[in-house]
């Protein structure tokens, strides 16, 4: 894992979640609850592409799709780019 | 100008006359040269030689061979490999991805009764998976990266009769139910002919630029074909280098000075959405000469928006193609390319009655993008119960007769009898019935809907697409899609409206008053009543590959009661 991901704070990359999906979903980051699974806000096929591009593009991160729809709030998305690779389980 | 009817024929003239030209091109990122792979007309003939000699030494001529592959040169070749050897091509998507994927697989591999299945060997072990798992013993796998040169002495490229199969094309039927249509040598080279005329270009201006999936009709008849037997060049994207990157794709046409590059609704809209201004800044589109859009229907707004981000980019309006088309079909059946999109403003009653006038109010109309006129190919316009052929501005079933017209679906003699031989009133035909309806207007088609999804309100028809749309538009929580349908008739009651849609998340109160205020807007708008107005999660509404909504497989889910709906109002 990257260190500057590491690095990163939980909460400034929850918000940037946040602002994400809200931004595919057409919503106010303020709706987006960072428990419930980012499908609900209407995460379809393709936003979920766009969404992982554009972690790897802020965070260095090469996450898959699947894994996107794996850990599939904010919360969990947040500590699967925190945590080193094969320590995080979906919750 | 091709002068054969047989795709090795027009191909290999191709190879004649411009050996040393690309062919194909394979690009990762159109910004680093390093990334591209290019075949020459010569060397892709020397590639498809190499697989045809091993298809032969098999003894595959005639057998159904499934191509399993990402998007790629090593396709191309193994297709025109099949073709050579006069083996069936079955081209399919990859058994990557959903448990849905590799079940639509295995059902076209049963359906064509499959005898190989050609691969890259980098596929080899989920392709190795896939068929251990879903029970198709017995099926040889060759892997087409790792053969040799094709042998010198070997025998001839089969040269096909006009009426010989080319390839099965499985976009038809659900998942459960796939339908190959089977296209002939004939069926291909005529429409290829046809959309190569249709995109006005010259053989020398021809640089085509595709993202569009392989095994899908408008990549490979669309795009490759067209290039390959028109002596182009394909410039080839992966679908998914494209989802990820949409900029690539309009780079690449810019790199290549791309003339034609096709795309459905969604992608104009990707495009129009996620690329930044700093990219658009540096591209330069202005040698795209034809985008055909071959969506269910094209939606003006989503070409404006288009049009809009990209015109600083040189996209010209006049680009614009609108179409249509089906694979029964082999492809294209409508389409024009104009200076600007012709538009009608159709009276909404007079069209719900099966007809089209003029609107005189401008909140009584619907705006219909025209289909252009037939190409190579005729078009009847019939009513659908009684057969008998209807005047211009009629509403009516869409059958085609010509050489474009498959010659049926693989192994289905029944459906193929009703499909592809329905009789006129008059005892005229054959014809394909599409299914599709629309009207003739000035000697141009214009697409209303499918017909065993119309709803009849007091004895007037209403396009379950209209309530959607018009849902969507008055109601802004209703993201994504929606699938109204007709509810089983009882004795003679009149026919009650179920509405399915896509909702964000909300809470169950605000739910409740858009359910109301959606049962209001069909009332009062289409004069339907709605029995059930159900709420689903986003994505839950199914499309085909092409786009289209399978309203009635989502009605059949709801009355077995497997919609699992997140609210439901019922009357």
């Amino acid at each position: 894992m990257n260190d500057s991901v590491a690095r990163a704070d939980a909460d400034e990359m929850r918000s940037w979640l946040a602002a994400r999906a809200a931004h595919y979903a057409k919503l106010d980051p303020a709706e987006i609850d960072y428990d419930t699974p980012l499908s609900q806000y209407g995460l379809d096929s393709v936003s979920a592409v766009s969404m992982a591009v554009d972690i790897e593009d802020e965070y260095d991160v090469q996450l898959d799709v699947e894994t996107l729809w794996e850990f599939r709030t904010v919360n969990l998305l947040a500590k699967v780019l925190t945590t080193p690779p094969d320590s995080a389980q979906p919750g | 100008m091709m002068t054969t009817h047989s795709l090795v024929g027009a191909f290999r003239e191709k190879v004649r006359e411009y050996g040393g030209k690309d062919a194909v091109v394979f690009v990762r990122d159109p910004d680093d040269e390093g990334t591209t792979e290019s075949w020459t007309y010569q060397r892709l003939d020397t590639e498809a030689r190499a697989v045809a000699a091993d298809l032969t030494r098999r003894g595959l001529r005639n057998a159904r061979v499934l191509l399993l592959y990402p998007s790629g040169l090593r396709f191309i070749a193994a297709y025109l490999g099949c073709l050579y050897a006069g083996a069936i091509a079955v081209p399919a998507p990859l058994p990557v991805r959903s448990k849905q994927q590799k079940r639509r697989i295995t059902g076209i591999a049963k359906d064509a009764a499959i005898a190989a299945v050609l691969a890259q060997s980098d596929g080899e072990a989920v392709i190795g998976d896939w068929l251990s798992s879903d029970g198709l013993p017995g099926i040889t796998c060759v892997y087409t990266d790792a053969l040799g040169p094709a042998p010198a002495q070997q025998p001839p490229a089969v040269d096909a009769e006009p009426g010989d199969i080319a390839f099965l094309q499985y976009t038809s039927g659900s998942t459960g139910d796939p339908k190959g249509v089977v296209l002939t040598q004939e069926n291909v080279v005529h429409n290829v002919g046809t959309a190569f005329r249709l995109s006005g270009l010259t053989e020398s201006e021809l640089r085509v630029v595709s993202w569009l999936p392989l095994y899908h009709d408008m990549g490979l008849i669309g795009a490759v074909l067209v290039a390959l037997l028109n002596g182009g060049t394909c410039v080839l994207l992966d679908p998914l280098t494209f989802i990820r990157r949409p900029h690539f794709w309009l780079r690449a046409i810019d790199r290549f000075r791309g003339t034609l590059s096709n795309a459905p609704n969604f992608a104009y809209a990707l495009c129009a959405d996620r690329i930044k201004d700093e990219e658009l800044a540096r591209l330069d589109l202005s040698s795209w000469w034809v985008t055909t859009n071959g969506s269910d229907w094209l939606e003006p707004s989503i070409m404006r928006r288009f049009i809009d981000r990209f015109s600083a980019c040189g996209f010209r309006e006049e680009v614009l193609c609108p179409a249509y088309g089906l694979a029964e079909a082999t492809l294209v059946v409508a389409g024009r390319r104009s200076p600007s999109l012709r538009v009608l403003s159709a009276d909404r009653q007079a069209l719900d009655g099966g007809v089209y006038q003029p609107a005189e109010q401008a909140g009584n109309a619907k705006r219909m993008v025209s289909c252009g006129p037939p190409l190579d190919i005729e078009i009847e316009i019939v009513d659908p119960v009684t057969s008998e052929p209807l005047p211009q501005d009629h509403v009516g079933e869409i059958w085609l007769r010509g050489p474009s017209v498959a010659r049926g679906y693989w192994g289905r003699p029944d459906q193929t009898r009703d499909t592809f031989g329905a009789m006129t009133a008059g005892n005229d035909g054959p014809y394909l019935r599409t299914g599709d309806l629309g009207f003739m207007h000035d000697g141009e088609l214009y697409v209303n809907g499918r017909i065993k999804e119309v709803i009849v309100v007091h004895g007037q028809k209403v396009f379950p697409q209209d309530i959607e749309f018009a849902l969507r538009a008055e109601i802004p929580e209703l993201s994504g899609r929606g699938a109204v349908c007709c509810l089983p008739r009882i004795d003679n009651e009149p026919d009650k409206v179920l509405v399915i849609h896509e909702v964000k998340l909300l809470p169950p109160e605000r739910l409740r008053k858009l359910a109301e205020e959606a049962v209001h807007i069909v009332g009062r708008d289409f004069g339907a009543q709605v029995a059930s107005m159900v709420f689903v999660p986003p994505g839950r509404v199914e499309q085909t590959t092409s786009g289209k909504t399978k309203r009635l497989e989502m009605r059949d889910r709801y009355l077995a009661g497997t919609l699992n709906p997140i609210y439901e109002y019922t009357r």
